[in-house]
């Protein structure tokens, strides 16, 4: 079996999940169900390329989008992880519906590659500190 | 704040700040489990929602339905037809507590049954000296032999039983034969 995966809020958008949380409490649930069979994929699967999944979808940059399913009548939601696959860390970001989704997505890349930067810049201070003895 | 070895029915009630939403979750779960596990078969055999389709002569919009919806929602002839396509044999087992521990032990015995019966049948195709067929009459032989123990074991127990001695082998202490190699028969093929 793969090495484990571990999910994590650092990166997370809480007044989103929030405000979204008491609108929509039916979709965010699913959302968070699907993101616990993604992460039971990734642990028996090891790589986002080994698996197709209807409810997870790339949105590019590292970020997918996962689906609500099983909710009768629901409205269309998105919940944007980050699959930083180096750390074997999924990424909670945030959470909308579908006419939010062009200004979410905008928004998770700009996340992610401020992260990205943060973590090279970490690397290479780290390398620079061990060349340096 | 950093949640990592969380788990995503918590990761939910913490971002939402609403304990309730790991409730929900964990209903989600369960309200989808099956649905779930043929998720989970299909992408075992390696094949996408569209491999799928085609194996089943629909359209792939079908079975992204059946995967999105809950258990409740599925119907069974698509089960049927999702299974046949998985190459997976589907058996449906009732388990009603309300019955006797005798009906239910007889059904589970003869379910076990049936597939011994199917091995043995294997063993013949196989033919009678080859490896397999004697590695599957070995274990015939210890399953054979760790039933009678464990069951004779069991039958010790009861008001007025006396334990069942088989030959060179005797009742282990714990009561069960799996815990204890002594017990176990090394069956030649």
């Amino acid at each position: 079996m793969a090495e484990m995966w571990d999910i994590s809020d650092a990166l997370a958008e809480n007044n989103r999940f929030k405000a979204f949380g008491k609108k929509h409490p039916l979709e965010l649930a699913a959302c968070f169900s699907n993101l616990d069979h993604i992460v039971a994929l990734l642990n028996r699967h090891g790589n986002v390329g080994a698996f197709q999944v209807g409810f997870f979808r790339s949105e590019g940059e590292s970020v997918y989008r996962i689906g609500q399913t099983g909710v009768k009548h629901a409205v269309e939601t998105r919940l944007y992880v980050y699959v930083y696959t180096i750390g074997r860390t999924l990424y909670v970001l945030t959470i909308g519906d579908k006419t939010q989704q062009a200004d979410d997505i905008r928004r998770c890349k700009e996340i992610v590659r401020t992260f990205e930067k943060g973590a090279h810049h970490e690397q290479e201070k780290h390398d620079h500190g061990h060349a340096g003895g | 704040m950093s949640k990592k070895n969380t788990t995503t029915a918590m990761l939910a009630a913490s971002l939402t700040g609403d304990p309730e939403a790991a409730a929900r979750v964990a209903a989600h779960q369960a309200e989808t489990r099956f649905v779930r596990t043929l998720i989970d078969m299909r992408v075992e055999k390696k094949l996408s929602q569209r491999d799928l389709a085609k194996k089943m002569g629909v359209g792939p919009s079908k079975v992204c339905r059946m995967e999105a919806c809950n258990d409740k929602e599925l119907n069974l002839g698509d089960v049927m037809l999702y299974s046949k396509a998985l190459g997976v044999n589907m058996s449906v087992l009732f388990d009603d507590p309300a019955l006797p521990a005798a009906d239910l032990i007889k059904h589970h015995v003869f379910a076990v049954h049936d597939l011994l019966e199917k091995l043995m049948k294997l063993a013949h195709t196989v033919g009678g000296d080859d490896t397999i067929s004697g590695k599957i009459k070995q274990f015939y032989g210890e399953v054979l032999f760790n039933f009678t123990l464990g069951l004779g074991n069991s039958f010790s127990k009861l008001p007025g039983g006396s334990p069942i001695r088989l030959d060179g082998a005797e009742p282990t202490k714990s009561g069960s034969p799996a815990k204890s190699a002594s017990a176990r028969l090394a069956v030649k093929a």
